[in-house]
């Protein structure tokens, strides 16, 4: 057994080479880890340009779970060109109150949608400040095409 | 000094006590807005989607409204509950009603039921049955020999909520992973903002539960005597139960639909009420909605504030407080806690 916990991409890049040398697939490992190295810094260099983008990501919307400093989403926000609004606190997923979510004024809201067959994320752009979907009756959450 | 004019100057107190939690609440949560931004919000002077028009109208408002709703709804279903089983101790959730709510909540959801207000309609409709069949097992099961003690009607009610919260569990184990975070939320509590078509439901459901009680409740007082006591007077006290259960278990239905069963308002605040006013339900019955509305906005008001920027389920809080006072209640001997006037309504009681 062999577990993992990568919170910043430089772990993530050295967990698929140590994956590589455990599975014997070194000489495989290396070329997948050097492409994506070289994606992130096609990003980083497509993205200097412009401004950065105040983005908030939903993991959960009820009760409001978001990415802290020691999640690996904040660190991928930050090298896609945004701005992760969360990322000063200390814990790596913590909950949020809906207020202090729309306080801080997100220009892009990214939620998880959790294998909803959707795609990796849904994607809404807003102007100046979010509408976040109200909470249904009963409290569940809605879905994440919303 | 009269009944009436007794009345009046209680719920004038209590609703300006209100008005006060409530503008004060609009001025604290996690969001930092400045007392002028809040004004302009509520002055309708803030741009359409700025922060602090969003906050306060959009979060904050129905939050406050959702409170005021559920607490006086608890407290009113609190009173009747402890008048009907005449048990200083019966509320929605200590008798298993409210679990059996959340219940046919969960199974309502289950359905895909939710947003919408045909949907909410439904989402009651499975809540007000699940209530109904709780307090049908309770009655059943606490229903032996001459009448129902204290002491068995509690026991049937901690029974009967324990196997329909393990039947929630067993729904909620069945159910798909992206609604159990919001599953377990909502049975703590939840007050977020509901959309209006549903806020208004949840308005017309409490207001006609309440009416069902408020009209009853000088029988409420002679419920107390005893139902001999009931038929003597020209009482029908079987249609005058039943009338108050369905009342009960409208508003607690409600409250649960909409936002979760919140623990121990429905104790917590008529016992608090009977301390100040007495007993003569004609007076506890309004004085429970407004003073209701009033316990759960505050407890709310810290739940979104004191652990910024998250906050706690305002069921956390209701229990915190609920619980010591249960203890309280349960070590009191029953002469301090009279259910019934100390002097008969005067004037007629109608049939």
């Amino acid at each position: 057994m062999y577990l993992v916990a990568a919170h910043h991409v430089a772990d993530a890049l050295s967990l698929m080479r140590r994956l590589g040398v455990l599975t014997g697939r070194e000489t495989a490992a290396g070329p997948v880890v050097a492409r994506l190295e070289q994606r992130i810094e096609a990003v980083k260099t497509a993205v200097a340009p412009f401004g950065r983008p105040r983005v908030l990501y939903v993991l959960w919307p009820d009760p409001l779970i978001v990415p802290g400093r020691e999640a690996l989403v904040t660190e991928l926000i930050q090298l896609a060109g945004g701005q992760s609004l969360t990322a000063d606190d200390a814990d790596a997923w913590p909950r949020y109150s809906l207020e202090a979510a729309v306080a801080k004024s997100p220009e892009v809201i990214l939620l998880a949608n959790h294998g909803a067959g959707t795609g990796a994320v849904s994607i809404r752009s807003g102007s100046a400040s979010p509408r976040f979907p109200p909470s249904n009756p009963g409290g569940f959450c809605p879905s994440a095409e919303t | 000094m009269s009944p009436t004019r007794r009345l009046i100057l209680v719920l004038s107190v209590l609703s300006a006590v209100l008005v006060l939690a409530a503008a004060g609440s609009l001025f604290l949560g996690s969001a930092q807005l400045s007392p002028s931004a809040v004004v302009s919000a509520v002055a309708g002077r803030a741009a359409p989607e700025s922060v602090e028009r969003v906050v306060t109208l959009s979060i904050r408002l129905p939050r406050i409204a959702a409170a005021l709703l559920a607490g006086g709804a608890l407290a009113v279903a609190g009173v009747a509950f402890q008048a009907l089983t005449r048990n200083p101790l019966a509320e929605p959730s200590v008798l298993g009603i409210s679990a059996g709510a959340a219940f046919g909540v969960v199974i309502g959801q289950s359905f895909g039921l939710g947003l919408t207000f045909r949907a909410a309609v439904g989402l009651t409709a499975f809540a007000f049955a699940g209530a109904l069949l709780a307090a049908g097992a309770v009655y059943l099961i606490a229903a032996v020999g001459a009448g129902l003690s204290i002491q068995t009607l509690l026991l049937a009610g901690v029974i009967v909520g324990i196997f329909f919260s393990a039947a929630i569990t067993v729904v909620i184990s069945l159910l798909d992973f992206n609604r159990l975070g919001g599953v377990v939320h909502w049975l703590l509590g939840n007050l977020a903002p509901i959309p209006p078509g549903a806020l208004g439901l949840f308005a017309v459901l409490s207001a006609l539960g309440f009416a069902l009680v408020v009209t009853h409740a000088r029988e409420l007082n002679l419920m107390a005597l005893g139902e001999e006591a009931l038929l003597q007077l020209g009482v029908a006290a079987d249609r005058l139960k039943l009338t108050i259960f369905l009342g009960a278990a409208l508003l607690t239905a409600s409250v649960v639909a909409f936002v979760g069963p919140i623990g121990f308002v429905g104790l917590i605040v008529p016992h608090m009420l009977r301390i100040l006013l007495g007993s003569d339900n004609r007076l506890l019955v309004p004085a429970a909605l407004v003073g209701g509305g009033i316990f759960l906005l505050l407890a709310d008001t810290l739940a979104r504030s004191i652990v910024a920027p998250a906050e706690l389920s305002v069921g956390v809080i209701t229990s915190f407080c609920g619980a010591p006072f249960f203890i309280y209640l349960l070590r009191t001997p029953l002469p301090r806690q009279p259910l019934m006037p100390t002097a008969p309504p005067p004037g007629p009681v109608e049939a």
